[in-house]
């Protein structure tokens, strides 16, 4: 008899969450929320410029951001994890973008001042601490090299775009094609030369970045609005933009290696036909994106919708909330979604809620929901039968079983096989702390 | 000990040796009204006066006495024989006073005139200067943090120590290089934002002087004018190194000569959403970074006092067990 799940690996194995199960009552307004990328602990960015991070194990606070100094003074926009969890990027309205190291969390590592408030940030892959920020009021986005000692920030502003600009100067009479201020910024998770952007006149540019040269390879316009959040599905073939038109357009991305076919094919649109309600954040599930989920604006609806994204149909309402949802991420290893608060500033976690299947502790018992009459089975007691069950079990025996090698990828599909950073614990504050707590006595 | 003479018939006898009374020193118990001889229980006559309640082995096992009469569930717990704290001097077996530790002053003496001599040299002294205490508040804080006298040689091992002495250095530096440039930094931002402050002043809300200018050269001065009313007009001012480029009446002039986006490297929009609250952004900056500033010099003196302490802790207690090793016979 071989071993049986304790659990049910059907209610396991689900693909989004269902059930309001914490709450994190957070002394700071939260405005944005990230998971790490192993799922083991979530930063929150606070309206004030605070940065905490939260243990998922514990459920409680273990770190703030520069508590010796070096915070955001105004509201965080954007947070992200590096891929190995130990950086950490932040982008605030104090015009500031600040990498963070954790084992050295108590003051920025490197920092960057733009000139105006930003507005996303994100890490490049194909290059090593490198960065993508998008900046209030300009036309381009900036990449940041935090690799260096004193940081540059280069625009990234295809070379043709350049040469218009100088033509548009010499003669006066053509007129250059206005894309607008470029306002998010995502980088194609399979292609890391990559960057696809997207403006506030509705425009799509998609940029090769190379070490030396950049080139804007396509432009795609799919609405007359701003655009507000750009998202890219890990496995990179669909991207859905969420504008200010009311409506998140969720497009099916193909690309030739040379890049030299492109094409957007816009699979469906979501949008609230009834109230008409703007969509705060939108988030995909993981691997090629089945899910998409959002959070609406207004103080009306306090749920998050999800859709299957293969048909375009809402399969799920996340609720339990009283208050408007702001920011969303998905943290796919433990499949929960946070969420935070508009009012409160509170963060909310829904997750799978597992029914424990008792039976698998005596595997030969079955739960049952009435009494039933039983019937001997036609070769239950066969001594043939037996016999070849017995062979069956010796040779289920004789197999080797390997206790060792790490597997590569865990149920869902995503990689456990990369070294999860643990964020040190900082015994000088416990110190502190203590002598603090005496010298108040 | 003198065995009691055999009870005559009719004589009341006593204690587990049943016995008539001898004249023998006896205790009786609390519990069964019966007497007991000291000698029979085993109990030094000595202990005589430190006996409180007594209660005999019968009752303490609950034979006899309470816990076998019954009644509610306190008196039924069986009963135990409770004594008076002895003096503390070792041959002294009087009771003591009320809220002390001796049976009297004199023993009081007694007791701390012996600890002083049984106690080594160097002890001796430490003994000495704590019973110098001025009062019984200081007497009680003894040995809630180190001692406040630093050992001999202590000097030497603070200065040797490599992380008092980078803790000390990053104090020096917070105070001699931190501070200054942050204060350097907020002169600098202070002035300037008096230097946008006059410029707006200059453009706006100035002298009759300038609006009489104004209205012959230049058609975007009708423009701010017509808007007064609703908001004290304001050009954004932000520059990115906050240095003033002129003197603020010739900036004005210069605005008002050819309105732009940028003077000399000056933001000069009206309404800047893209630079909005410039000033307010820097200034809480810098109060972040003063406040930072401060808790870290109180945190850095608070860790260079947790280390000194460490040291002279760890300094008394090798000399501690260099004392002990001396003393010990070498083998």
């Amino acid at each position: 008899m071989a071993n049986l799940l304790l659990q049910d690996p059907f209610s396991v194995l689900k693909e989004y969450p269902e059930r309001l199960t914490q709450t994190f009552d957070t002394p700071l307004h939260t405005c944005c929320v990230q998971f790490s990328p192993g799922g083991d602990y979530l930063a929150m960015g606070c309206s004030n410029g605070a940065v905490i991070i939260y243990d998922m194990d514990t459920g409680k606070p273990i770190t703030m951001l520069g508590n010796k100094g070096g915070g955001h003074v105004r509201s965080i926009q954007s947070i992200q994890w590096s891929q190995n969890g130990r950086y950490i990027l932040t982008g605030a309205r104090d015009w500031f973008v600040k990498m963070w190291d954790l084992q050295k969390a108590w003051e920025p590592a490197k920092e960057f001042k733009f000139h105006s408030p930003i507005w996303t940030c994100n890490w490049s892959p194909g290059k090593e601490l490198g960065c993508v920020v998008t900046v209030y009021e300009e036309d381009h986005a900036f990449a940041v090299d935090f690799s260096l000692e004193n940081p540059t920030a280069t625009k990234i502003c295809g070379s043709t775009e350049r040469m218009n600009k100088s033509e548009a100067e010499s003669e006066e009479n053509v007129k250059t094609l206005d894309y607008g201020y470029t306002l998010v910024a995502c980088v194609h998770p399979k292609r890391p030369d990559i960057l696809i952007t997207g403006t506030s006149k509705g425009w799509i540019k998609l940029y090769r970045l190379s070490d030396d040269l950049v080139e804007l390879v396509h432009t795609y316009r799919f609405a007359h609005s701003n655009a507000k959040h750009m998202i890219i599905s890990q496995s990179g073939d669909r991207l859905a933009i969420n504008s200010a038109d009311r409506t998140i357009r969720q497009y099916l991305l193909t690309m030739n290696d040379d890049l030299t076919e492109i094409s957007f094919i816009l699979e469906y649109r979501y949008q609230d036909v009834i109230n008409r309600l703007q969509w705060n954040c939108i988030h995909f599930s993981n691997n090629s994106a089945e899910y998409l989920v959002a959070s609406t604006h207004g103080s009306s609806a306090h749920d998050l919708y999800l859709w299957e994204t293969s048909t375009g149909t809402l399969v799920r309402v996340l609720e339990g909330t009283d208050e408007e949802l702001l920011d969303i991420d998905w943290d796919f290893h433990s499949m929960c979604i946070a969420s935070n608060g508009l009012e409160t500033g509170n963060v909310y976690i829904w997750s799978i809620t597992i029914p424990p299947k008792w039976s698998a502790l005596a595997p030969d018992f079955e739960e049952v929901e009435e009494n039933i009459e039983y019937r001997e089975k036609e070769d239950e007691f066969d001594q043939i039968g037996q016999l070849a069950h017995q062979q069956e079990l010796d040779q289920a025996e004789e197999v080797k079983i390997d206790l060792r090698s790490m597997e590569k990828f865990d149920v869902r599909g995503n990689e456990i096989d990369v070294n999860r950073f643990i964020i040190p614990i900082e015994f000088e504050s416990i110190l502190m702390l203590k002598s603090w707590h005496n010298e108040n006595e | 000990m003198a065995t009691p003479p055999l009870p005559a018939p009719g004589e009341e006898v006593f204690c587990i040796c049943r016995k008539p009374d001898s004249g023998e020193l006896m205790v009786g118990c609390d519990g069964c009204d019966d007497w007991f001889h000291f000698a029979c229980l085993a109990i030094p006559e000595k202990y005589h006066e430190l006996v409180f309640s007594f209660y005999c082995p019968r009752c303490q096992a609950g034979e006899t006495g309470p816990a076998a009469e019954g009644g509610d569930e306190r008196a039924r717990a069986l009963p135990r024989t409770m004594w008076r704290r002895k003096c503390r001097v070792g041959d002294c077996f009087k009771p003591v006073a009320a809220t002390s530790q001796y049976c009297g002053e004199d023993h009081a003496r007694a007791y701390w005139r012996a600890l002083v001599e049984r106690t080594d040299e160097p002890a001796r002294d430490h003994l000495r200067h704590m019973l110098q205490e001025p009062d019984v508040a200081h007497f009680q804080r003894l040995g809630q943090g180190p001692p406040r006298s630093p050992p001999p040689g202590s000097e030497a091992v603070l200065a040797g120590d490599g992380l008092l002495q980078e803790l000390a250095a990053q104090l020096h530096g917070l105070r001699t290089r931190d501070r200054p440039l942050l204060d350097a930094h907020s002169t600098r931002l202070a002035a300037y934002g008096e230097w946008v402050r006059a410029a707006n002043q200059h453009l706006f809300s100035g002298g009759d002087g300038g609006d009489d200018r104004g209205d012959k050269t230049a058609s975007a001065r009708a423009r701010p004018k017509r808007k007064r009313p609703a908001k004290p007009q304001a050009l954004c001012g932000y520059r990115a190194d906050l240095e003033p480029p002129c003197a603020p009446e010739r900036f004005a002039v210069e605005f008002q000569a050819a309105p732009a986006d940028e003077v000399r490297g000056v933001c000069a929009r009206l309404r800047c959403a893209r630079h909005l609250d410039w000033a307010g952004i820097q200034h809480s900056a810098l109060q972040f970074q003063r406040e930072t500033l401060d808790s870290s010099e109180h945190r850095l003196a608070l860790l260079l006092e947790l280390r000194r302490d460490q040291l002279r802790l760890q300094l008394y207690k090798k000399l501690g067990q260099d004392a002990r090793a001396d003393t010990q016979p070498v083998h």
